[in-house]
């Protein structure tokens, strides 16, 4: 019979799949352990990393930051969410693109977008005859200053879970709630903010993860500050002392993975714990009117957007056109000197442009490529192998990027086995890193999509004759095109300005675009870094638009900052 | 052209048995229609004999072809099988042509060909000049007719129809069904029809095969359904019945047998073989059951509702003699009968339930 053998061509590519995404996705965890178990030779024992009172402070630090970070991002994403998703107010699209385009911008430019709103060189003080002389230390240097960002940039993920499940309330729950006669503030306490309490935890806690990870912010603040957390504490080591204290920073970055953990573990906990199942026909979420209210809400709206997003990308424009830094900025001495010098004379961010989109772009095909049939076996032929296998691989997205980059410094630092040739040092370990990374981006949509695609899309071209290969080609795969491309979309965006894993990966003539900004800023060249950061966020909105226009044709849901 | 034959088929996901050991023989030409309550099976039966899912015990061959049976799954593309779903199933990123055209693709047919009998298909369905709409953009009635051509042209020797008026208004599901009768009668396909409308069934089906549980409970032509129901299940499920305990006073003659029901001496139809024995269950239709009002207090039962069903009234009675079963009945407009109306009744015929 043709059956057994066109089932044993697919279980061919369902094992070279697995064996692929095993290496992805399992690999770096496994080698991480395994190094914080059994350091390689010249490493002390993970004992002694513990016990320096600088992983200690560092670690305090991190939780410190996290923990005031997180509050202010959910006190600030939990007024936006509650205005735009359940109120009157006007022009929502435009609201809800202009919050979350922080969360597009990578942490780096927010914190060189900030420090140019404060700074003693800060264009817009200058301007208003406010700047404090120059010398000052940049207020922004300090714990408060990080807490201030990481809140600020961090909003729009708390604000995006919770409008999330605003958007998934039935209409009838609220409007049983009016019937039996309460008025809409209690209608809020009493039956709104239950309801919405575990899309409320799962944003606080995702924004805890990403605060504990994050490495742009307090890179480029706590380091000239003196203020060292766990993650720039393993970029420091890392980077002044080299390959050799390779195990103890795996040590460290282990810590870092365990907190993460345990704040995913928690989340999990508090879920499972509140668990509401929403019923309910109504596919409209409930709005209130505001009536009288409404210009003030909008006010705080747009106020906000303002606070978050319009002050900082203002100073770091007005800094990008100063010709030279401190220099006060009027309408006759403003250049466009500093975005030709990174466009064009300065080699390394010339590199790192070619580099960035050749990597983003590359990771993102690659992984459609790995997706597309993957997700198909995954939503199709489940199993527990498979379930695991999609579980292992949100574990490098989860993990901060620090710990991704030190797995993947372990595993490519000797040339590989049977090949010959090493990884480190070379371009490639950032493409392999990023493929690690950012898969569960495209995995996750993908398969998503070939769940809700009914089965008997499938099962009628079955029943016209068709075969696996010819069938996946017809049926299956334009059907989950769209989802793919938004996938794709994140993961261009995202590799396009990554910082973290880059920042501890890249070599001489392999940087890319965030190491370039980054090493700009450290290096004290403000003017060109605003430049090439602004440059980066402009390419950033232009993609952002475009799948938001192409969006229109993708199913709900798979474009983050749409309706 | 194909015949059809289950043998003691057999399914379970890892539970109970969703389809139990059920046997069916199916001649070539034949429009059988399965039907049940949701949850009896009768999906999972389609979907067995299409190849969607494996057998778990038993055989199904279609004409002379065994295609499941133990170490035997021949996948649904080597089939042939039609099948028409619930949900139509039509791709959205094809036009209308392309989706009845796929068949042909699959099989390499050439264009002129392939246009020429997709042409075909679209008219006998009705829906020609509509090649190159795209589904989305028809209606409910029209999705099912494209879904019907893209069977069609395949040229199947059997064809399964999973529900397919179910997601219809009740006004285009009789145009559906004079479009499935004419389908069956001009091409003399064999035929399995999965629904839970006993309307749909009777008015379509040269036999009813009716499931519950997994099982096959009868499968019979539908007259016989609703006037010899082989189970207590099947007496209710078909049509508008009072099943009521019964005495069977005497062995059956040809085909009768004399009975004592609420108190009152009737002769009933009866499966041959019927032997004299208490507590058996007999099968009243409405128009079984002969009553007239009778003065206050005396008669043999009691009115609980009255519904008016246009040109007609559907009454429910509790008889005195068991005052929790419910007697239905139908009285012809006019009627001046009010609930709690004493009626007194006579019992013209009904059908003893074979003992099991």
């Amino acid at each position: 019979m043709g059956a057994s053998t066109g089932r044993g061509r697919e279980d061919w590519l369902l094992a070279a799949l697995v064996a692929v995404t095993a290496v992805l996705a399992v690999a770096p965890v496994l080698r991480l352990l395994l190094e914080s178990a059994f350091p390689s030779a010249g490493g002390g024992p993970a004992v002694a990393v513990l016990s320096q009172p600088a992983t200690w402070n560092a670690a305090r630090r991190t939780l410190e930051t996290t923990l005031g970070g997180t509050l202010l991002a959910a006190a600030i994403g939990c007024v936006m969410a509650l205005l735009a998703a359940l109120t009157d107010v006007r022009a929502r699209p435009l609201l809800v693109f202009g919050f979350v385009l922080p969360l597009m911008i990578p942490p780096q430019v927010t914190a060189i977008a900030w420090l140019q709103v404060f700074g003693p060189a800060s264009p817009l003080l200058k301007m208003l005859d406010l700047a404090p002389p120059l010398g000052t230390r940049n207020p922004l240097y300090t714990r408060e200053g990080i807490i201030l960002l990481l809140g600020v940039h961090y909003a729009p993920l708390v604000f995006l879970t919770l409008r999330a499940g605003l958007r998934r309330l039935p209409r009838d729950f609220v409007e049983a709630a009016l019937a039996t006669g309460a008025s809409p503030l209690r209608v809020v306490s009493t039956v709104i903010v239950p309801i919405m309490m575990p899309s409320l935890v799962a944003g606080v806690m995702l924004t805890m993860v990403s605060c504990v990870g994050n490495f742009g912010i307090p890179a480029l603040l706590g380091i000239p500050g003196g203020y060292t957390v766990l993650t720039t504490l393993i970029y420091q080591r890392l980077a002044g002392l080299g390959p050799r204290v390779l195990s103890d920073v795996a040590t460290l970055s282990v810590l870092i993975g365990l907190i993460v953990l345990v704040g995913i573990w928690l989340q999990a906990r508090l879920l499972a714990r509140a668990d509401y199942r929403i019923g309910g026909t109504s596919a409209d979420p409930p709005r209130f009117e505001l009536g009288r209210w409404r210009p003030a809400a909008e006010a705080l709206a747009w106020g906000l957007v303002l606070f978050t997003f319009v002050l900082p990308m203002l100073a770091m424009v007005l800094t990008s056109l100063v010709p030279a830094y401190g220099v006060k900025l009027t309408a006759a001495n403003a250049t466009l000197e500093n975005y030709r010098f990174v466009m064009f004379d300065h080699g390394p961010t010339r590199r790192a442009f070619v580099n960035s989109f050749l990597l983003s772009a590359g990771a993102a095909l690659a992984l459609v490529a790995l997706s597309l049939p993957l997700g198909w076996f995954m939503a199709r032929r489940g199993g527990r192998l498979l379930g695991a296998l999609a579980f292992a691989s949100e574990l490098p997205y989860a993990l901060p990027g620090v710990v991704l980059a030190i797995a993947c410094i372990l595993l490519f630092l000797k040339p590989l086995p049977l090949l010959g040739f090493g990884l480190y040092n070379t371009v490639w370990i950032i493409l392999v890193a990023y493929l690690m990374r950012f898969l569960i981006l495209v995995l996750r949509p993908v398969v998503g999509a070939y769940q809700q695609l009914d089965r008997s899309y499938e099962e009628a071209a079955q029943m016209a004759g068709a075969r696996f290969a010819f069938r996946q080609r017809t049926i299956a795969l334009p059907m989950v095109a769209p989802a793919a491309a938004a996938g794709a979309l994140i993961v261009f965006l995202t590799a396009f300005n990554e910082l973290t894993v880059s920042a501890l990966l890249w070599s001489s003539g392999a940087e890319t675009l965030g190491v370039a900004v980054f090493s700009l800023e450290q290096g004290g060249d403000s003017t060109y870094a605003a430049a090439l950061a602004g440059l980066s966020v402009v390419v950033t909105i232009a993609i952002m638009a475009a799948t938001s226009l192409a969006g229109r044709r993708m199913p709900k849901g798979v474009v983050p900052w749409r309706d | 052209m194909a015949g059809l034959k289950l043998d003691r088929a057999t399914k379970d996901f890892g539970g109970p048995p969703v389809v139990d050991g059920v046997t069916l023989d199916i001649a070539d030409g034949e429009f059988i229609a399965v039907l049940g309550p949701s949850g009896c099976g009768k999906t999972t039966i389609l979907r067995l004999v299409a190849g969607f899912e494996r057998l778990g015990g038993g055989s199904i061959a279609i004409g002379d072809r065994a295609v499941s049976g133990p170490g035997l799954h021949v996948p649904p593309e080597d089939r042939r099988v039609g099948v028409v779903f619930q949900s139509y199933a039509l791709w959205p990123h094809m036009d209308v042509a392309g989706n009845v055209a796929y068949p042909l693709r699959v099989a390499g047919v050439g264009d002129d060909e392939m246009r020429r009998r997709v042409g075909q298909a679209l008219e006998t369905v009705g829906l020609s000049g509509l090649g190159a709409r795209r589904p989305a953009d028809l209606s409910g009635g029209q999705r099912q007719r494209v879904a019907l051509a893209r069977c069609l042209v395949m040229e199947p020797s059997l064809v399964l129809l999973d529900e397919p008026l179910a997601n219809l208004d009740t006004h285009l599901r009789g145009a559906m069904q004079r479009e499935f009768d004419e389908y069956h009668r001009r091409t003399g396909t064999t035929m399995l029809y999965i629904t839970h409308d006993q309307a749909e069934a009777m008015a379509l089906a040269d036999r009813v095969a009716v499931m519950s549980q997994g099982r096959l409970v009868q499968l019979a032509p539908p007259s016989r359904l609703y006037r010899e129901p082989a189970t207590r299940m099947v007496a209710e499920f078909i049509g508008q019945a009072s099943v009521l305990d019964c005495d069977v006073l005497s062995a059956a003659e040809p085909g009768q047998a004399r009975a004592r029901v609420l108190g009152i001496d009737c002769v009933l139809r009866a499966a041959p073989g019927e032997a004299p024995r208490r507590a058996a269950a007999a099968c009243l239709r409405p128009e079984d059951i002969a009553f007239a009002p009778a003065a206050p207090g005396a008669g043999h039962a009691t009115l609980r509702r009255v519904t008016y069903r246009g040109g007609s009234f559907a009454l429910e009675a509790a008889p005195d003699a068991a005052p929790d079963a419910t007697l239905r009945l139908v009285a012809p407009e006019p009627c001046a009968l009010e609930p709690g109306a004493r009626v007194s009744l006579g019992i013209r015929d009904g059908w003893i339930i074979p003992a099991a």
